[in-house]
């Protein structure tokens, strides 16, 4: 190994006044190819002058030529690595590598573990151009590469490191005293999260640490260098050009939607692709404040879009198919593959379909290289999907899985409040196969925008009854009920004494419709309600009915119905409990 | 659910308070005592009233049935005076009838469904026996499917079948009844996926049957009873082996069969 060179220059603590055991360690480290320390946790934090020093050395390497690749991991009988060319939808490699980790990008080559060696291939044909031995007791904990330079973290014997490789010579090494994330390679510079607290900014020259974060406000879980700059945090989103003590981006998300900014990179899961890529917020930074465009929460196999000012939904996707494995927001498009190979680029304002690729084969995970890459929008109609229709497909989706994304698509279609999203709520609602929780969150969708213009699906779905012959039975109708109330439809009066009046209808929901019944106010209940009352006042497994009755009555009726109740109140025929019950509405 | 509840209750209500004896003045004085015996607390006296009111055929026992059902009865009172109502078989009962055959009590809606059967020539009692098929408690389908097997109301057909596909004991015996050809196949189809006793005691009462067409139909429910394992279906067959009435060749294929289990 190399890297002596760079050690020379990474040790900021070891000065001519140190301990001899010190020094000697420090030889001895440099004896072996590594930096010395410049993580020790005793170096000075939250410098602003030193951190804009450190990133006014960013050299612009992103080549100029906009690229349009994925690479592929792609696992049928045997693991394969290919790459596509999305702007042609074709394949331009594929070679059988024992891939093990994520795949990094970088300028002509492409770089990931592959059994016990960090490997390169040619972006150009796929073939080995260089093999670095880790070791099988080497534990990968992330890779980058920026320009074809490849740095990693690791983990082996003498605890973590992070190194930097010049093709397979380590060119420098940088032991780490406690527990470092994945880095981001990028302009000549490497960002480093440690010890959750930290964010170092080292030179990827020679391993010099050039300038340290520290927040104790926010985990630092994650770093992505962009071309808007780098950012990093945890449960938000920090921009490290705002300097040492920059405020989150702002963004207002709904409640269901997880702040999942950055994969949390000290999780040795995230080494390669996993489950925790299927659910996560995909942005972009704006180059000054928020963000720029709408967020987009990834939740397997539904995309929600949102207004990161607003928390508005402004668009949602449904991938029916499989579940997406991996995903970017590469500025231009969202860029995402599939377990079953499908790679789609949607637009990011409007979800726009604008270009599909094949993998053709099971995708286990996938990189993307598609920066400023923007496919002409399909001519023909539009491929941007009808937003209730993918809030209904999400939540109709029969996978089990996905509870807290159907919730989610649950809530966003009670949040629009239109006709058509209410005709899907009132199909949830009613479906036998909707899940029992799913179905209360549609009912409470269906409470959340009460609009007396498109109650029609509410009220066409009180039509179905108990029936054996059909083996149908109603479901939700107690939430139908309070929706209607709250829309004060006067059209649902029928349809709901004719639950009130359907001996399947249990006494809770009996206690449901009478209260909607006496919110919505209609004088032309009350000869129904009466007849029930009538009834059932002597019968004592039918009380919670006839109760529920007398309750109806007293808040609704007038003069002839107080007569009813004092004749129910009176007449010995009727159940002493409800006699009680009516002559307390009486005020007896 | 058109009809369901649309009846004057308030209009009974004020009846029966201010104006109880308006229509019945002047007619026979025991039915003013039994209007009055139909109101008394005690379910005893009120029941054994409206049995005498179904006894007595006028307007005026029949309004004191039906004033009575409309101010509400205990259980056990309504459905002596549902009962009561039957046996004036007066289409002028059908609200009332209508709005108990969807009480609460199980007991009452099968008394209010018997009554309904009772109005032979109201298509709306039709309808009600039919979507009584659709209750959820088995006494008041039995009701419903034993009066409209007893109306030859061949449009209960589609929903026996239904029920019985599902394993609905009820429908079997109206199934037996109403079932054409065609639809006696369909039972026999069900074999296997309906309960075999079930299956078997309607394929046997079916055969016993002389109106379902031609012999073939006969042999083939036969057939399809030698198909069904079990006690059940091996009576069905020597009941009709035995039955004078069914056709030859149906018959011996019956005894066929029988002997066939034997061995």
């Amino acid at each position: 190994m190399s890297g002596a060179k760079a050690g020379r220059s990474a040790t900021p603590r070891a000065g001519a006044n140190a301990p001899a055991g010190i020094l000697a360690l420090v030889a001895l480290l440099a004896a072996c190819g590594t930096a010395s320390s410049g993580l020790s946790l005793s170096a000075a934090d939250n410098d602003p002058a030193k951190l804009a020093q450190a990133l006014a050395r960013v050299r612009s390497a992103r080549s100029a030529a906009t690229r349009a690749l994925a690479v592929v991991v792609v696992r049928e009988d045997k693991t394969e690595l290919r790459a596509i060319d999305l702007a042609a939808n074709r394949r331009l490699w594929s070679v059988a590598a024992d891939v093990r980790s994520r795949v990094a990008i970088g300028t002509t080559l492409v770089a990931s573990r592959e059994g016990d060696d960090l490997v390169a291939r040619a972006l150009t044909d796929g073939h080995a151009v260089w093999k670095a031995p880790l070791g099988p007791a080497t534990r990968l904990i992330g890779l980058s590469v920026d320009g074809d330079k490849v740095v990693y973290a690791a983990e082996a014997g003498q605890g973590p490191f992070l190194a930097a490789l010049d093709g397979n010579q380590v060119r420098w090494r940088l032991p780490a005293p406690g527990a470092i994330g994945a880095p981001e390679a990028d302009g000549g510079l490497v960002y480093l999260p440690l010890q959750s607290q930290w964010l170092a900014v080292i030179d990827e020259t020679d391993g010099q640490v050039l300038a340290r974060v520290r927040r104790n406000d926010l985990a630092v879980s994650g770093v992505r260098a962009l071309p808007e700059g780098p950012t990093y945090g945890s449960r938000a989103v920090l921009r490290l050009a705002d300097g040492p003590t920059a405020t989150p981006l702002p963004a207002e998300l709904p409640e269901g939607v997880e702040s999942r900014w950055f994969l949390d990179s000290y999780n040795p899961v995230h080494a390669s692709y996993s489950a925790f890529d299927r659910a996560r917020l995909l942005w972009r930074p704006a180059a000054q404040g928020g963000f720029a465009g709408p967020v987009v929460a990834l939740a397997f196999r539904a995309l929600f879009a949102y207004d990161p000012a607003t928390g508005t939904l402004r668009w949602a996707r449904a991938i029916p198919r499989a579940d997406i494995v991996s995903a970017e927001h590469a500025g231009t498009t969202i860029v995402y593959a599939t377990a079953d190979g499908q790679i789609d680029l949607l637009e990011p304002e409007s979800g726009m379909l604008l270009a599909e690729a094949s993998a053709g084969g099971r995708v286990v995970g996938a990189s993307f290289a598609a920066d400023g890459f923007r496919p002409p929008a399909p001519a023909g109609p539009s491929h941007a999907p009808s937003t209730d229709d993918a809030l209904a497909a999400i939540a109709r989706d029969k996978d089990s899985r996905f509870a807290a994304q159907k919730r989610l698509a649950v809530r966003e279609l009670g949040r629009r409040g239109n006709l058509a999203a209410t005709t899907i709520l009132v199909a949830l609602l009613g479906d036998p196969a909707t899940p029992a929780e799913l179905a209360e969150d549609a009912g409470a969708a269906l409470l959340a925008r009460p609009d007396p213009t498109v109650t029609a699906p509410i009220v066409a779905a009180l039509a179905v009854h108990t029936d054996r012959v059909s083996g149908k039975r109603p479901r939700g109708v107690a939430l139908l009920a309070r929706a209607l109330a709250a829309g004060h439809a006067r059209e649902a009066v029928g349809p709901l004494l004719d639950h009130l009046e359907d001996p399947a209808t249990p006494p809770p929901v009996v206690d449901e419709i009478a209260a909607a019944l006496v919110q919505i106010a209609d004088p032309s209940a009350l000869p129904r309600l009466s007849s029930i009352l009538l009834l059932h006042r002597c019968d004592p497994d039918a009380a919670p009915i006839a109760s529920a009755m007398v309750d109806a009555l007293a808040a609704l009726g007038g003069g002839p119905e107080r007569e009813l109740l004092a004749f129910v109140a009176d007449d010995p025929r009727t159940t002493p409990a409800l006699a009680a019950h009516a002559r307390e509405k009486l005020g007896h | 659910m058109g009809t369901r509840g649309v009846w004057p209750a308030r209009l009974a209500f004020i009846v029966v308070l201010g104006l109880a004896g308006r229509s019945h003045a002047g007619k026979a004085p025991d039915v003013s005592a039994l209007r009055a015996q139909l109101a008394a607390p005690d379910s005893g006296t009120a029941g054994a009233a409206a049995a005498a009111l179904g006894t007595i055929r006028t307007p005026a026992a029949l309004d004191a049935l039906l004033d009575a059902l409309a101010l509400g009865l205990a259980p056990d009172v309504a459905a002596a005076a549902l009962d009561a109502v039957a046996r004036h078989g007066a289409e002028r009962s059908l609200p009332v009838l209508v709005a108990y055959a969807h009480h609460r009590n199980p007991g009452v809606r099968a008394h209010a469904v018997q009554a309904l059967g009772a109005l032979t020539a109201s298509p709306p009692a039709g309808q009600a026996l039919l979507a009584a098929l659709g209750d959820e408690e088995a006494e008041v389908r039995g009701t419903a499917g034993r009066l409209l097997a007893w109306r030859r109301d061949a449009r209960a057909v589609p929903a026996l079948l239904a029920l019985f596909a599902s394993g609905d004991e009820v429908a079997g015996p109206p199934l037996a009844a109403l079932a054409g050809a065609d639809e006696a196949l369909k039972v026999a189809e069900l074999a296997g996926k309906a309960p075999d006793p079930l299956v078997a005691h309607t394929l046997g009462r079916m055969a016993l049957r002389k109106d379902l067409g031609p012999e073939a139909t006969y042999v083939g429910i036969v057939r399809a009873l030698g198909a069904i394992p079990g006690d059940d279906s091996l009576a069905e067959l020597r009941a009709v082996a035995a039955a004078a009435g069914v056709p030859g060749a149906a018959r011996k294929e019956a005894q066929a069969l029988v002997e066939e289990r034997a061995k």
